[in-house]
């Protein structure tokens, strides 16, 4: 006892000696909450199982459980499962980790795994529904309190993946909770780092530490979310102090940002790619004209020399330097370099306007022809201006392209309307966050086919039989060396055909005041346990 | 009074049902919002059970009763989006603009009316003259970049304000509101300037002018002749019949602003009701942009029978007619 207080009152005169000596700061400073405030370029729809979307799930990350994450790199690593082995071709084995606490003090079991994907798999009315990541899972079961048994119709090697995409919450809250349990904030029961405080829609969102968790601690006691949808709005807050840091930085604000000494700027490539696509199926495409307007009775992209002229006619260079201020990186196929089906033998895209022109001629369109540029805004970094410039350097090959910007909602609408006119040309763009891998060959490149939900994507139409059996091969293969082989040689025969042309690769921009340390995240994910103060 | 009274209740819910009927057919003219909400990688299957649960499938003036059965269970659809119901989202997000509104209504008055009536009662002095210049650029000046200019020298250059949001709010009624604390008042001064520059000018001109109209007047004259004091003239026999239009225009401003501050809300990131209908014209979410139109027309027609009463208040020849 009496021990205690001396070691009390010294602790205490310590502390007064180094306040007087080096200043209040140094003695207050253990007991300061440290807060982060990150200025967030999207808001959330708050039912964690009713929208699937990475801008969601980035906020879920902080404070739901996942049974696997994503990786900076966007590979799958694992979080609550201790491990997931496809016992065989139809059947994943998924091992919890033991201890494992909800924030309301109750254990984590397999059978609250089960009811929150059952959950995300029902959900009624959800309209960004998780239903499809469930396509050809037959049976989800407990085994026991930490074994989960998945049973497949079909291989599913991406299961591990699909893991990284639905949060769990405990059974009792799966089965009842309601849209306003969520918003009130009494079904965000975590078994992450941090834990559920408030949320206040269209302004903030506000996590604390976890201590319930078992895992590392998180790294801040309390971040606060401010959602700042608007870009100069955004940019204003991290100028004035208000915010720590923001994502979502534009381009054109970036250098400013970068050369403030305030502020630093952290950079690196997502895995989203941005394309042309082109419609190479039809016999006469709507949107194609001669050049004095009038309809061709031809479909001169069916002809894969034009399709490879058009290709060669970008300067992919010049887009980076003067549309993305040199926020871009060029890309030669349709999986960012370093994720799984990235094929490293495909030659570099070049600008090359005398080999295009030459194209053009032997397939007899040195004259050229008329073309609709279809334009979605407000999804992908700079896309008018992207399309924009594609088109004038489309016309260095004369084809005359005229740009028709419009509303994503409009855009999507109208090239997935397999009925419909859709468009001739297309910008277009596709994030593997879902899978870390090159699954936009799926969706994006297999021919439309409704039964076995492949190429939903596929806006162009593009039909190859011969890539169309290679990808499906990929998709029933279990071991990934293998599956990214068979997804880098699909990749190569339909960038041989030039199934779409591929532009850059959009980059990550992230700003912080001075004094953090952002690391950067492929799946343009903001987690704040990525920021870490430095020492200055 | 009370009969008058009903009629324009009857006319307004005349309004609000024409205006859904437009709204309904305006909204559906415009992309599918399956097309834009549901993730890429979704199935066919799931597209059709999700546009058949949103009743996407039926044709559109099923859709509409639909909508109307619920409106009489109170209930003005579900948000596609939020999957929250509507009418909730947005009563949320109201009080946020109607304080902004509020406050920017606040401000043109109570600057807008004395300016006014010293540029109207001293029109030739140099300060007058210099208000009516600089009330020019008041009317000129687009929000968007004068919100942003604000932003730019007073939260980045020097710091002074907040750049965004509400701040810190307290609860009165139940609500929660930004100017009941200090940091909620900072917060709300800039978009609050921003919003009212434009007003302040032009209640400025309306009082300047009615005061130059009104002085020459028979009634001034007598009033003057019999020797009131000037302060008695200006106060109750100028101010007040100058005051019809006033009203009129504040009236119609404070609707449009309630209505349509969506840049300024953008502009400072103010979790306001026009943030919320932009981002639903941009999701294509229908159910709130019907119950955001369904709601302000309301207020417009509510607006307007309030402006009504007061000229009931402050015209006699009103209060004729209506007896």
């Amino acid at each position: 006892m009496a021990f205690d207080l001396v070691s009390r009152v010294a602790r205490r005169f310590t502390c007064e000696v180094t306040a007087a000596v080096i200043g209040l700061a140094a003695c207050l400073l253990p007991a300061q909450a440290q807060e982060l405030k990150i200025g967030a370029r999207s808001d959330i729809v708050i039912d964690p199982h009713s929208s699937w979307a990475m801008s969601n799930t980035q906020y879920f990350y902080h404070y739901l459980g996942f049974m696997n994450w994503l990786d900076e790199n966007d590979k799958v690593v694992p979080r609550m499962a201790k491990s997931a082995t496809a016992v065989s071709p139809n059947l994943w084995e998924v091992k919890l980790n033991e201890g494992l606490k909800f924030s309301n003090g109750a254990p984590v079991t397999v059978n609250d795994v089960v009811a929150s994907y059952e959950r995300a798999r029902t959900l009624p009315n959800a309209i960004g529904t998780f239903a499809g990541l469930f396509a050809g899972v037959k049976e989800m079961k407990a085994i026991d309190d930490l074994t989960m048994h998945v049973v497949t119709s079909r291989p599913y090697p991406t299961w591990p993946a699909t893991m990284t995409q639905i949060s769990v919450l405990p059974a009792e809250v799966a089965k009842t909770a309601t849209q306003a349990d969520f918003s009130s904030g009494r079904a965000n029961i975590s078994s992450s780092a941090y834990k559920f405080v408030e949320y206040v829609p269209a302004n903030r969102l506000v996590v604390e530490r976890n201590g319930a968790y078992v895992g590392p601690k998180a790294r801040w006691d309390k971040v606060t979310f401010r959602i700042l949808t608007n870009n100069a709005t955004r940019v204003a807050a991290l100028l004035s102090g208000d915010v720590d840091m923001i994502d979502g930085v534009p381009p054109e604000d970036a250098a400013t940002i970068a050369k403030d000494p305030r502020f630093t700027l952290y950079t690196g490539p997502s895995d989203r790619i941005i394309m042309l696509a082109m419609d190479s199926s039809r016999d006469v495409s709507p949107f194609i004209t001669d050049l004095q307007g009038n309809k061709l009775t031809t479909n001169p992209l069916k002809d894969v020399r034009v399709r490879r002229a058009m290709s060669l006619a970008i300067d992919r260079e010049l887009i980076r330097d003067r549309v993305m201020d040199g926020h871009s990186i060029p890309n030669n196929q349709l999986i960012p370099k370093g994720l799984g089906g990235y094929a490293a033998n495909i030659p570099e895209a070049k600008v090359d306007l005398p080999k295009a022109r030459a194209l053009m001629k032997e397939a007899g369109w040195a004259d050229g022809f008329g073309i609709a540029l279809a334009c979605p805004e407000g999804r992908y970094v700079n896309a008018s201006k992207i399309c924009q410039a594609a088109a004038q350097m489309l016309g260095r090959i004369n084809i005359k392209v005229t740009v028709e910007v419009m509303p994503y909602g409009v855009f999507a609408s109208r090239v997935t309307n397999k009925t419909g006119d859709r468009a001739s040309l297309m910008l277009f763009g596709w994030g593997a966050s879902s899978s870390g891998e090159a699954n936009v060959l799926q969706n994006a490149i297999h021919t439309w086919d409704k039964e076995q939900r492949l190429g939903a994507w596929n806006i162009g139409m593009y039909s190859n039989p011969e890539v169309d059996k290679l990808i499906v091969k990929g998709l029933s293969t279990l071991d990934a060396k293998e599956r990214h082989a068979i997804q880098a040689e699909v990749m190569t025969k339909a960038m041989e055909d030039v199934a779409a042309i591929p532009l850059h690769t959009q980059v990550v921009i992230v700003a912080t005041r001075k004094g953090l340390k952002y690391t950067v995240q492929a799946n343009e994910c903001t987690l704040a346990d990525f920021v870490e103060p430095t020492s200055n | 009074m009370i009969f008058w009274l009903i009629q324009r209740l009857f006319q307004a819910a005349f309004v609000v049902l024409a205006m859904t009927v437009i709204v309904f057919i305006g909204v559906s003219v415009i992309g599918d919002p399956v097309a834009i909400l549901i993730s890429p990688e979704a199935g066919p299957d799931e597209r059709e059970r999700l546009i058949a649960a949103l009743y996407l499938d039926r044709p559109i003036w099923e859709q509409y009763f639909i909508f109307l059965k619920g409106v009489l269970r109170g209930d003005l659809g579900i948000s596609f989006v939020y999957n929250e119901p509507a009418l909730g989202l947005i009563l949320m997000r109201m009080p946020a603009t109607l304080e902004l509104a509020f406050a920017a209504l606040l401000l043109s008055v109570t600057i807008g009316v004395p300016l006014g009536l010293y540029c109207g009662l001293y029109p030739d002095s140099v300060v007058s003259k210099a208000i009516m210049t600089i009330s020019i650029v008041g009317f000129s000046l687009p929000t968007f970049w004068l919100g942003l200019m604000l932003v730019l020298v007073f939260s980045v250059h020097l710091g002074w304000l907040p750049s965004n949001g509400r701040g810190d709010t307290a609860e009165l009624f139940g609500i929660q509101w930004s100017f009941l604390t200090l940091n909620g008042l900072k917060h709300l001064i800039l978009p609050a300037i921003t919003l009212s520059l434009f007003k302040i000018a032009l209640v400025l001109r309306l009082v300047r002018a009615g005061v130059r109209e009104t002085l020459p007047l028979e009634y001034v004259r007598f009033a003057r002749a019999k020797g009131l004091a000037p302060k008695r003239i200006i106060s109750v026999h100028v101010l007040k019949n100058l005051m019809i239009p006033v009203v009129t225009v504040v009236g119609i401003e404070l609707g449009t602003t309630i209505a349509f501050s969506v840049v300024t809300e953008t502009i400072f990131g103010w979790p306001g009701m026009g943030k919320l209908i932009i981002d639903s014209i941009n999701s294509l979410d229908r159910p709130v942009m019907v119950a955001y139109l369904v709601i302000i027309v309301l207020l417009f027609t509510t607006i307007n029978v309030i402006v009504d009463i007061l000229y009931f208040l402050l015209d006699p020849r009103v209060r004729i007619q209506a007896d």
